[in-house]
């Protein structure tokens, strides 16, 4: 079998069954998300409640879920738009040169020198609270890596001779940077808004277990996790199904990084 | 010495930078930190008056100044919650992260350089494709999932520590280093998975030079060998990337400290964040970023200590 395709089949399947999970709950859950049954509180998993129930009665299964459709949500909306912003920002920066593009990579480098979740937790603390300020805080917290990536990829390929080639023959600036130079880096690129997907579900995960996340009432699998914390020795099933949700869409996204990145790369 | 310098003044203006981004951050992008804190409905006269407290009533630019002064001078403020100096909050709760990070270091490193040589080692048979797996498993736990697990397996049902009772460092230090042993653990698992694959991957590129044959060919042992000589070259490579780890297992440190209820710089920091402390979390915020930079730059330095090269081919 060639390099990396083993990888990449693993991941597509657990990616695919957590994402068709997550599309599933658009249309239907087996319970309702919110509603609390006193007479079925923390049961173990049996075929009615395939992953038990919490300590209020709501079924995990449900839960789990649309959770999964939320941290999604997140974490793709996150991606795209990081990566949107990156490459014009990386591409300016490369092609451009000079003045403009040490600007653009001194702020990258600040930003880049706080840890990841200090800058989400700085956006969430003076922006109001609302379901897209984590959106906005994991994508400035990505945004210097995407950036750096793209400005050299985009130096790297500035000089080449099909470049030199191009402009010869009086292709325009923009047009060199968008037809010529970036769909070279676009296989790099790719990898790592893969790899970009798996570190903002396991950001928005966390951030979410620390309450600053996805508010109240959605489910999240990092506030359904904080909520089971304090059950877990009764209902260990409350904090291992969305737990281990995490864990496999992770494994699943790093998968399939891992094969495109030795197919392409 | 040049590099010396270079270095240094990077540094400053890294640090200046810094400054200048978390203050414009807490400042410029959000409407009124007073209207937050309070909320909308508070009476002009409490704004006001909060307005003053805060010194957000003063120009920006004489706020940036008095807030850097007051830095320098080892007063950063105070802490609206705590009505504290923020400074006394600081200090309280440092040690506790300072040990915890450290502990988490010498696990990361006690665990990934074996393991990272034994991947090498055993390159192309089963127990490589374990590494490989087991490593895919570690990057992909997140710290707070991995430490409800701990607390749960070896908390309660192993009863190897009791998760909750805090032991303080200053009562009790045996104690506490056993308590702080699984928040350690919990931290350095993803990043033992990383170093020890890049251990390996160094270890591979270094195991294929030809001093390795010819040390081979006269009659060294293999481990011998890749202890000695491929081990030492290897991990020049990788120091680095231990400097990076810093900032990472500080975030780790974040959360770790909520989920055991360690009573730290982490903990502080997402109390001041939900409870709108403003003072406190800039304070905290800059603190941090600052203790990363200047950590990158003694590992820099450290780095053209051990293997001058990296200078020549940097410069």
């Amino acid at each position: 079998m060639k390099d990396g395709k083993i990888e990449f089949r693993i991941g597509c399947i657990l990616t695919g069954i957590i994402a068709g999970l997550a599309v599933i709950s658009l249309f239907y859950t087996p319970y309702d998300i919110n509603e609390m049954n006193t007479a079925v509180r923390m049961q173990a998993p049996s075929l009615q409640h395939l992953f038990g129930t919490d300590n209020f009665g709501r079924d995990i299964f449900s839960r789990a879920i649309v959770g999964a459709r939320f941290t999604l949500t997140v974490a793709i909306s996150t991606v795209l738009s990081c990566t949107l912003i990156s490459s014009a920002l990386g591409l300016i920066s490369g092609y451009v040169g000079g003045i403009i593009d040490e600007v653009i990579m001194r702020v990258v480098d600040a930003i880049n020198s706080f840890p990841g979740i200090l800058i989400a937790l700085i956006i969430v603390t003076v922006m109001e609270q609302s379901n897209y300020t984590i959106v906005i805080a994991l994508c400035i917290m990505f945004i210097p890596s995407f950036t750096r990536m793209v400005r050299t990829g985009t130096l790297q390929y500035k000089n080449t001779d099909f470049v030199k080639m191009a402009r010869i023959f009086g292709v325009s600036g923009i047009r060199l940077a968008l037809v010529h130079v970036f769909p070279n880096i676009f296989p790099l690129l790719l990898s790592s808004v893969i790899v970009g997907l798996s570190n903002a579900i396991l950001a928005e995960s966390s951030m979410s277990y620390l309450g600053l996340g996805i508010q109240p009432p959605a489910p999240s699998w990092g506030r359904m996790l904080s909520e089971a914390q304090s059950i877990i020795f009764t209902a260990p099933w409350c904090a291992l199904a969305p737990g281990m949700m995490i864990v496999l869409t992770i494994v699943g996204l790093n998968c399939i990084g891992e094969g495109v990145r030795k197919r392409f790369l | 010495m040049r590099y010396l310098i270079r270095k240094t003044l990077v540094l400053l203006a890294t640090m200046f930078t810094i400054t200048l981004l978390t203050f414009a951050a807490f400042h410029i992008i959000p409407g009124d930190p007073a209207m937050l804190i309070l909320g909308t409905e508070a009476s002009p006269e409490k704004l006001e008056q909060l307005r003053h407290t805060l010194g957000t009533d003063l120009p920006l630019l004489v706020q940036y100044r008095n807030w850097v002064a007051g830095l320098l001078s080892g007063n950063p403020g105070t802490s609206i919650r705590y009505s504290m100096p923020v400074a006394d909050l600081v200090g309280s709760r440092l040690p506790v992260t300072v040990l915890l990070g450290l502990m988490t270091i010498i696990l990361v490193i006690a665990a990934s350089i074996p393991l990272g040589v034994f991947a090498a080692r055993k390159k192309d048979t089963v127990v490589e494709q374990f590494i490989n797996f087991f490593t895919m498993l570690g990057i992909s736990f997140p710290g707070f999932f991995l430490s409800i697990l701990f607390m749960w397996i070896f908390g309660l049902v192993l009863h190897l520590f009791s998760p909750g009772n805090y032991v303080s460092y200053k009562d009790n230090f045996g104690g506490f280093m056993q308590f702080m042993f699984f928040p350690a653990l919990s931290i350095a698992i993803p990043e033992i998975a990383i170093l020890t694959k890049y251990i390996r991957t160094a270890m591979i590129d270094e195991l294929g030079r030809g001093y390795v044959r010819t040390a081979r060919g006269v009659g060294n042992s293999v481990n011998g060998i890749l202890y000695r000589h491929v081990l030492k070259n290897a991990i020049v490579s990788v120091i680095p990337l231990i400097g990076m780890m810093i900032g990472s297992i500080f975030s780790g440190s974040i959360i770790v400290e909520q989920v055991y209820g360690i009573p730290g710089i982490g903990r502080l920091l997402i109390s001041s964040v939900t409870s709108r402390d403003f003072p406190l979390t800039q304070t905290l915020v800059l603190y941090v970023a600052m203790v990363i930079v200047v950590t990158n730059y003694i590992v820099d330095i450290l780095i053209q200590l051990i293997d001058p090269r990296i200078r020549l081919s940097s410069e």
